[in-house]
């Protein structure tokens, strides 16, 4: 798997999908998750090579599935896509070792320069 | 703590759905009273509510940009108690993406969205009865009229 997708609404994860066509990332494996729980075995069974999630979600917060996942020593680039727009947010994400923070509403272009470093087409 | 101005308002749904959406503020309000969503949202961290009330054809049309459905069919659906899922979804994306322009300086998490508003409970409800915590849109996309919006809230 290329990229794992991590968002409890399925709309958002077909308009992130869709975007990521837009960018190039047409032949990436783009695998779904719709909660952290379901991330995280995803993560460790499936090893992507990107994961993008959301922060609000049920059960699990975005933050919380990214501690989880730092906590089990994988280093995979980790982003998040939010309509969390605080300036406290986004350094909570970047101090817990987020890899780049997209708020919502994004573009192909947001999405395309930063995944860029972290991804080739 | 400042409200969304039209500006903003036009700047992220035009955005959202790659489409000219402008919201001009509005004076006067039409009669004829469409259906309308309400989302209920809560500024942190000092829980202040503010309610966005939208007329159900435009979140209907924004959900059907969203997700490659004409509007009528949208609306159809939208109308439908409970609403269908297949447009619950995007609106709820939407007015959960519009929490980014609702306040300048404080966090905004949308709370809930219903058609009911009697589920709204207080202190939100409280928004409902003062027509003057009220700023009114009239929203037009793509040239057409999808009716109004209205943040209620206490800037």
């Amino acid at each position: 798997m290329d990229i794992l997708l991590v968002d409890d609404s399925k709309t958002m994860r077909q308009l992130v999908k869709r975007a990521l066509r837009q960018a190039g990332y047409e032949n990436l494996q783009i695998g779904e998750a719709g909660n952290g729980a379901e991330a995280l075995s995803m993560v460790q069974a499936e090893q992507p090579k990107l994961v993008l999630s959301d922060w609000n979600m049920p059960e699990m917060l975005g933050i919380d599935l990214l501690k989880r996942v730092r906590g089990q020593n994988c280093q995979v680039p980790f982003g998040f896509i939010t309509s969390e727009s605080s300036e406290d947010i986004r350094e909570t994400a970047m101090r817990e070792g987020a890899s780049f923070f997209i708020t919502k509403p994004f573009t192909t272009e947001n999405i395309d320069a930063a995944l860029a470093p972290h991804m080739s087409k | 703590m400042s409200g969304p101005t039209a500006f903003a308002l036009s700047h992220l749904f035009t955005d959202l759905v790659d489409r000219p959406v402008n919201f001009s503020e509005a004076k006067t309000l039409p009669a004829a009273d469409a259906k309308k969503v309400y989302a209920v949202y809560e500024t942190l961290p000092a829980g202040r509510p503010i309610i966005v009330q939208a007329d159900l054809p435009f979140v209907a049309a924004i959900a059907g940009l969203l997700i490659g459905m004409p509007a009528n069919i949208a609306l159809e659906r939208a109308q439908v108690e409970p609403m269908e899922d297949s447009v619950r979804d995007p609106i709820y994306e939407a007015l959960n993406i519009c929490s980014t322009c609702l306040s300048g300086d404080e966090r905004v998490l949308l709370r809930m969205m219903t058609t009911n508003k009697t589920k709204i409970l207080h202190p939100a409800s409280e928004l409902l009865k003062k027509s003057g915590s009220a700023v009114n849109y009239k929203v037009v996309i793509s040239g057409k009229d999808c009716g109004l919006v209205s943040v209620l809230g206490v800037y």
